[in-house]
């Protein structure tokens, strides 16, 4: 089982793939050297049009975490902890759209962080 | 193609030349009742104390004896040529209004060009019913020959002849008809009304000609020897005419 | 996406079709399809998917230009493997004899995979066809359009009354054929089954098509919008793609991506990204309002 896509996310589908995809390889799953599962595979265990796949694996190289060998299909180049910091940056803007919501309720930074901490260790 | 169209037909055909050749059976059966038969009716005539005449120059009653005429006059004119024009709507009706209907056209002409579906379709038809018209028409003087009724095929054939090209014209008309509606039940009305109405127009002196019945029957073909040529040309010339319209037709009209 | 200098397989340019001068099917519908998509054509029952697709076939007479791989239609008809909405085979036959006769009508027919097909989706060969259940006779002249090796596939409604699994089935072998590079045109008026296959959706209603959008793309250059009645004057200030008036609140979608900071500011308005179901309702029952 790679990962789940959610049609209902605000996320575009390529988007959660591209997200999917980089977390199978911080975990381990799909090592540097080996090649990301083929389209076909990945658009039919998805249930998506496989040019939403295609779309996401482009946009997988462009940000250089893949590369598209002709015929041989797409193979990793970045290391997990690379990819884990450039995904630390991505996470940002989500945070600061929770702190824009905060502060839209009036909450101050204390009672964010209890909220925070609370929520933090119910996870696991 | 071909074959699924004779297939279709093939069930309504075959219950008509069945039924035919039964009862042209019991028709060679009953020739040597007629000759009696006629003798009892005309004596009692009194058409030629009207006419001043003796009555044995009023009708040569040897003609009723002869296989031919027998043929003619009872077959062709009374069985054979009634059913004629009705036989033509049975085949002719379904064979484009019921693709229409049951939607099975778009699977049609998914695989082949309107011109060809037209003209195959054109083309079995009409081969069933030339073909069931030869059969039915050629029978009769074999049975009677067989029957033991010397009967000479050249007349026969000739009303065969006229048979044809009347069903032709037929044909192509009421395939018109079957590429106009969508409802087979209404082709079937249509082309029905058509045939009540044709004996009609007799009355009317100025349409009386539109009557083609008397020439599907041969009226007249005895007493002639020969085709009624303006009938067989005037028909000739409209039904290929009729066929092309429906071609055009078919081409160009909406598919609902 | 990238190639919009690839030659469209389909082009549909102003297609008007009006029925006997009373009634206006199709006002103006423009669409191109680009070659291994899936394109899909979204609308309720009676906004003109149908009529589209029969103009496209030539089955309609209508108004306004469409071109098939470049051609008119008639010219290349034999590279389109059209499916029709009432999907209407000869039921006096059973399913290897319509296989036969489609060997004979189609030369790009292949028995085998249709066979294979058959099997699959248990299918019997040797029964009337008059004697199946309609879902059945359905799913029948779909795999037969698709055991073609068409060009162009033009489904017209290929999962009605179907139940859901057959149709995810279906969905799959749609899926294979961009696989072989080819396009697909269907129309649906179901929307999670157009989300998941579509590469491009139109949204049709009322004979005109309201938008055209690439589905990957709702996402991320629209929003919909929650503007409580109070907040009514922001429809006029803002410029919003459509908006539907509900009991209490109005929705709207914005593409104006300048705009939606500001929006959300206000007060009592929230936004959200969406997806394709409300994204089709608030088009499809709402009114455009750009100002």
């Amino acid at each position: 089982m790679w990962f789940k896509v959610d049609l209902r996310s605000p996320d575009p589908i390529y988007h959660q793939i591209q997200s999917g995809i980089k977390e199978l390889i911080m975990r381990g799953e799909i090592k540097e050297g080996e090649t990301l599962p083929s389209i076909r595979d990945m658009a039919s265990f998805l249930r998506v049009n496989p040019n939403t796949v295609v779309r996401a694996y482009r946009e997988l190289e462009t940000d250089g975490l893949v590369f598209a060998r002709p015929g041989m299909g797409y193979l990793v180049v970045q290391s997990p902890q690379e990819i884990r910091e450039s995904m630390k940056e991505g996470i940002k803007p989500m945070i600061q759209e929770i702190f824009t919501k905060a502060r839209k309720l009036g909450m101050d930074y204390h009672e964010f962080l209890e909220v925070a901490e609370q929520l933090w260790k119910t996870m696991k | 193609m071909w074959c699924k169209e004779f297939r279709d037909a093939l069930w309504r055909v075959s219950i008509f030349v069945a039924i035919l050749i039964g009862l042209l059976i019991v028709i060679v059966n009953a020739f040597p009742l007629f000759e009696p038969l006629m003798r009892g009716l005309y004596s009692q005539d009194t058409m030629a104390d009207l006419l001043g005449i003796p009555p044995e120059q009023l009708l040569d009653f040897g003609i009723f004896a002869r296989g031919e005429f027998y043929v003619l006059d009872q077959w062709q004119g009374k069985t054979l040529g009634q059913l004629i024009p009705i036989f033509v709507l049975l085949v002719a009706f379904p064979i484009f209004s019921r693709e229409q209907e049951k939607r099975t056209i778009y699977f049609l002409l998914s695989g082949w060009s309107r011109t060809s579906v037209y003209w195959v379709k054109y083309g079995t038809g009409f081969l069933m019913i030339a073909g069931s018209v030869v059969l039915l028409n050629l029978l009769a003087p074999l049975f009677m020959n067989i029957a033991g009724y010397p009967t000479p095929y050249s007349l026969i054939i000739l009303a065969m002849g006229q048979q044809l090209i009347a069903a032709w014209f037929l044909y192509s008309l009421f395939l018109l008809v079957s590429i106009r509606f969508s409802d087979q039940v209404r082709v079937m009305v249509a082309g029905g009304m058509l045939i009540i109405v044709l004996p009609f127009l007799s009355f009317v002196p100025a349409l009386s000609w539109l009557n083609i019945y008397p020439y599907i029957l041969g009226v007249g073909l005895y007493d002639r020897g020969g085709m009624d040529l303006g009938y067989s040309i005037g028909l000739s010339m409209v039904a290929p005419v009729c066929s092309l319209v429906g071609a055009r037709y078919f081409a160009t009209k909406e598919v609902e | 996406m990238e190639n919009h200098e690839v030659e469209p397989v389909l082009r549909v340019q102003n297609l008007v079709k009006v029925y006997r001068k009373t009634h206006t099917a199709l006002r103006g519908i423009s669409f191109s399809v680009r070659p291994s998509q899936v394109y899909a054509l979204l609308g309720r029952n009676g906004a003109g998917k149908t009529t589209t697709l029969k103009s496209i076939m030539g089955w309609l007479r209508y108004s306004g230009e469409i071109r098939v791989l470049g051609s008119s239609v008639d010219a290349v008809r034999q590279k389109i493997a059209y499916v029709p909405e009432e999907k209407s085979l000869y039921g006096q036959h059973h399913l290897l004899q319509t296989i036969h006769l489609c060997q004979r009508m189609f030369p790009d027919f292949r028995k085998e995979a249709m066979v294979e097909l058959a099997h699959r989706f248990e299918i019997p060969m040797k029964r009337k066809l008059g004697s199946f259940s309609l879902g059945m006779r359905s799913i029948v002249y779909t795999l037969i359009a698709l055991s073609r090796d068409a060009e162009i596939y033009m489904l017209d409604e290929p999962g009605l009354g179907l139940d859901a699994i057959i149709r995810e089935s279906l969905m799959e072998l749609i899926r294979e054929k961009l696989y072989e590079g080819k396009t697909v045109l269907y129309t649906s008026h179901i929307i999670q089954e157009v989300e998941r296959i579509a590469d491009w959706v139109s949204i049709i209603d009322h004979g005109k098509i309201l938008l055209s959008v690439l589905v990957d793309d709702i996402k991320e250059q629209y929003r919909t919008f929650f503007i409580p009645f109070d907040q009514e004057p922001l429809l006029r200030t803002f410029s919003f793609r459509s908006v539907w008036k509900k009991s209490t609140h109005w929705l709207g979608i914005s593409d104006r991506k300048d705009q939606w900071e500001s929006l959300r500011d206000r007060p009592g308005i929230s936004s959200e990204v969406p997806d394709l179901d409300s994204f089709f309702r608030i088009l499809v029952r709402g009114q455009s309002n750009v100002v």
